[in-house]
């Protein structure tokens, strides 16, 4: 199809995003490769070896694998009753309600983390009602630093993968399926096991592993809840890296990591491919029913209070813990956040970080959005192999924050290219991992637009800017919105790859959040909310106007 | 004087021909109907006018110049596609201004408005009704008379339809293209139509140019083209399917005499037949005339067992089985499947047509 739109533009630029991947992806990448199999420039796998034969990183190993399996089977069945009642009921809201559950995923670690502090730490509300309560002297609750916490949090994060998979697909499902097995004489028990299940294996399958993927990178969660104690492998890296030095240790256990989430990822990707049974599906509006008795009433409604309990009480807390200061309801922390007390160099004022983070973000938008859309336009012109450009820009999403900062940190961090000071680090590692959403938003729509809506166009007398226009950018509009607003909100709450490569001048507020968190006293504590509420807000904000462009199901998961 | 002239045209896809040297014209304010198989080559032709895709070999004149170099968008005609291509993010009154809106010398809002509504009528739709509308929200025909607007509304010099009629019902489109035509002659447009249907391409034509594998079959009005099919495969196409493979043996009086499998024939010369051509007789559907009593013997006697009876408004249609060949006749008397009969056949209902490239091969 000759698109002449592209015919002026040199066909050179959209290898732009391809150079960009090289440079900033690839080649680090290659790096650590390097490093961890190469460290003397001959093949030298005692890294390995040792890793293999040391009893505290088969324990980093085996620890990392084993709270992502629980929280995965947690988080199914935390989310499960939530994602029925979408996909069977109808009720007012609904499209909110589901909208609002997005937010906990979409929100930074290192706000996620806080808030949860915020309810169950030493100084969280639940211990505090239980000291009252009871007159006692210390708090009872002791989660900060056990593996408990960590189960919450993560299901917390991903209880909306849940919904929405597993949600969404069930709300298609045929109800002739379970209303045929009834009239066969199965009770609802063996409809269930027999029917239902089955039916939604593979919707069930596809959220178990994405959730486990995450839960299996998870890097903030775990370094500010699970205490100096647990590690997964992730955080293990960063501690190699950023305490120890180690970094050819480190590098063995990024390129465990990345074997591992490559691995996970194609098999995401093959299950998604081959589970798809044959079924016809069935618009909502069929499947879903009003609900009518008072037994179905109360299901809907515990539910959806469990639900809202559980995913704003923390969020909600944190807001509120951070005007509760020693001296009553007020903002004394806020203010605090402007005022540099130390003096130090190396202290960085709050309100600096609040000034790095926005403008790494309107960087990152820019440039993630301009390399997303021609990305985008590559892949859906492309004679043959579409699925293979899909499939490389969508590498970075598969590979961990804290792996692919370690990576600049082997690769960017000297000649030929040394970025190691360099305020675009930032930025670009936020762009790196922001570019796979903003393509993912846009394709959908750009695969849609049907080529002879532009040769319409053009025949019937537009220029070829002017089809790009008129065609176009009105049908993609809302996803590039989209796009912009996933760059954003990656970028505002970047921790992993930030805190690896960022100099102390280029602090951002997940970086500085993190630091008041690690010192002691109320005032840093109470700092560390405030900040967290900043970027909470902020990040509401964006996700709130994204749902509002998205519409529909725009955008593939 | 012709309007457009499409001189010795060659494409190829993939590496395999798809056109092969087509040239015919178009005169101002004739209606040509580009005719045959799907598969054949018609749109990309149609694509190569309007500046979609560019020329192997070959040259495309307009108004006596050669259109080769003109961008898509400064050639000034008009295309409606196959699948409408309607604009689904614009209401109905926005996608028939998009061509007024597109021009150098912009017109005022007004009098693309009056312009819009102008169009919307000459296509038969109320423009107080459907200017406003979803383009998404119509039906079919309104769809359909939607997109004739929108290449009606700049007034090109020269309109293309690639199968615009393709995804209506029947009755729909016997309609539609009806109310075409009448539309095209009314305002005097030149106009290119593709299709693979006959009965629209017969309903909507001054001239066809029928296609088969890439070359031209035959160029003709519609009358002459059905009258005289050039060759086995415009009959077939037209649904002429009574073919017998035949041998000229003398010529003379008016009269071709032919020798074939199934015996004698005799028809009336054209003038071209010598003696020992090879080619096909067409037998008519019109052709039987009278069934042969018992024992007669003589030219033009087609011996066989009728396999298939069934009544048509104002005749029978009968099938005739004879040796490995089935033919079909229409016929007023009545006959019971299964009977053997003996047809004559009307001399001025036969034909010998040339073998077509594809038939040969």
């Amino acid at each position: 199809m000759v698109n002449r739109f592209f015919a002026l533009a040199p066909r050179i630029i959209f290898l732009l995003p391809l150079a960009f991947l090289a440079v900033f992806y690839f080649y680090p990448l290659a790096s650590i490769l390097a490093y961890s199999l190469l460290p003397n420039g001959a093949l030298d796998l005692s890294g390995i070896r040792e890793i293999f034969s040391d009893p505290y990183y088969l324990g980093v190993l085996w620890f990392t694998t084993r709270q992502a399996v629980v929280s995965t089977l947690l988080t199914l069945v935390v989310a499960f009753p939530a994602a029925y009642i979408f996909a069977r009921f109808r009720f007012r809201g609904q499209s909110f309600l589901r909208a609002l559950t997005t937010i906990p995923f979409l929100m930074p670690t290192i706000v996620v983390a806080p808030a949860f502090i915020a309810l169950l730490g030493p100084r969280g509300l639940l211990n505090l009602v239980l000291m009252n309560m009871f007159h006692l002297d210390a708090p009872p609750l002791k989660l900060v630093g056990t593996i408990g916490i960590i189960f919450i949090a993560h299901i917390f994060y991903n209880y909306t993968i849940v919904l929405r998979l597993v949600g969404g697909f069930w709300s298609n499902l045929d109800p002739q399926f379970e209303e045929s097995a009834r009239v066969l004489g199965a009770n609802r028990l063996r409809v269930f096991w027999n029917i239902t299940l089955p039916l939604l294996a593979p919707a069930l399958l596809a959220a178990a592993l994405l959730v486990f993927i995450f839960d299996f990178t998870s890097f903030g969660v775990i370094l500010i809840l699970g205490g100096a104690r647990l590690a997964t492998l992730e955080v293990e890296i960063y501690r190699q890296t950023a305490n120890l030095f180690n970094l050819q240790l480190a590098a063995v256990l990024s390129l465990l990591q990345i074997t591992f989430t490559f691995i996970f990822m194609l098999i995401y990707t093959r299950l998604q491919a081959r589970l798809a049974l044959p079924l016809k599906l069935r618009p909502q509006n069929v499947t879903r029913r009003a609900v009518k008795t008072a037994r179905e009433k109360i299901l809907v409604a515990t539910n959806l209070a469990a639900m809202l309990l559980f995913l704003l009480t923390p969020l909600a807390l944190l807001v509120l813990e951070s005007f509760d200061t020693p001296g009553g309801l007020g903002l004394a922390y806020y203010a605090e956040l402007g005022i540099n007390r130390r003096g130090s160099i190396t202290f960085i004022a709050p309100t600096d970080a609040i000034r790095n983070s926005l403008a790494f973000a309107v960087i990152t938008v820019v440039v993630a959005v301009s390399l997303g859309l021609l990305a985008a336009y590559s892949i859906v012109q492309a004679r043959r192999g579409t699925t293979l450009r899909d499939a490389i820009y969508l590498l970075p999403l598969a590979t961990s924050a804290v792996t692919l900062g370690f990576g600049f940190i082997l690769a960017l961090g000297r000649p030929p290219l040394d970025l190691r000071a360099s305020f675009w680090i930032i930025p670009i590692a936020h762009t790196l991992i922001a570019l796979p959403l903003v393509v993912r938003s846009l394709l959908p729509l750009l695969r849609d637009i049907k080529p002879n809506l532009r040769e319409a166009a053009s025949v019937l007398g537009a220029s070829p800017l002017r089809v790009w226009r008129e065609i176009d950018l009105p049908i993609v509009a809302r996803a590039l919105v989209v796009g912009a607003v996933f760059a954003f909100t990656v970028s505002m709450g970047e921790f992993g790859a930030t805190t690896l490569v960022a100099r102390p001048e280029y602090s951002t507020i997940p970086l500085a959040i993190y630091r008041f968190l690690g010192q002691p006293g109320l005032m840093n504590y109470g700092q560390a909310l405030a900040l967290s509420s900043i970027l909470m807000l902020v990040s509401a904000l964006a996700i709130v106007l994204m749902e509002r462009f998205r519409a529909g199901e725009v955008g593939e998961f | 004087m012709s309007l457009l002239k499409v001189l010795h045209v060659f494409k190829s896809y993939d590496g395999a021909p798809l056109l092969r040297d087509v040239s015919f014209d178009v005169g101002a304010g004739e209606i040509v109907c580009l005719l045959g198989p799907s598969g054949t080559g018609k749109t990309t032709l149609l694509r190569m006018i309007a500046g979609l895709e560019e020329l192997e070999a070959g040259q495309i004149l307009f108004e006596s110049r050669d259109v080769r170099g003109v961008p898509v968008h400064r050639r000034g005609f008009g295309l409606m596609f196959q699948d409408l291509a309607l604009f689904p993010h614009r209401s109905v009154y926005e996608n028939i201004a998009f061509g007024l809106r597109m021009h150098a010398q912009s017109l005022a809002e007004q009098e693309i408005r009056a312009r819009v509504e102008e169009t919307l009528a000459l296509v038969g739709l109320d423009a107080a009704r459907f200017a406003t509308r979803d383009v998404n929200h119509l039906s079919g025909g309104e769809q359909q008379r939607v997109a004739l607007a929108r290449s009606l509304a700049p007034r090109p010099r020269f309109l293309m339809f690639d199968e615009p009629l393709g995804a209506l019902d029947r009755i729909l489109r016997e309609q539609l293209v009806v109310d075409i035509r009448e539309l095209l002659k009314r305002i005097g447009m030149t106009a290119l139509y593709v299709t693979h249907d006959q009965e629209e391409a017969f309903a909507v034509a001054d001239r066809l140019v029928i296609l088969n594998e890439g070359h031209v079959e035959q160029i003709g009005s519609p009358p002459e083209v059905y009258h005289n099919p050039a060759n086995t495969f415009v009959a077939r196409f037209l649904g002429l399917t009574n073919l017998l493979d035949g041998q000229v043996i003398a010529v003379g009086d008016g009269l071709v005499h032919a020798a074939t499998a199934l015996g004698a024939f005799v028809f009336y010369s054209d003038g071209t037949a010598r003696v020992g051509d090879e080619g096909m007789l067409l037998l008519r559907p019109r052709a039987l005339v009278a069934l042969a009593e018992p024992g007669e013997e003589g030219d033009n006697m087609l011996r066989g067992w009728i396999v298939e009876s069934t009544m048509r408004a104002g005749h029978t249609r009968i099938v005739l089985a004879s040796d490995e060949h089935r033919f079909t006749f229409e016929w007023d008397g009545v006959e019971r499947v299964g009977e053997r009969v003996t047809c004559k056949l009307d001399p001025a209902k036969i034909s010998l047509l040339e073998l077509s490239v594809k038939s040969a091969s």
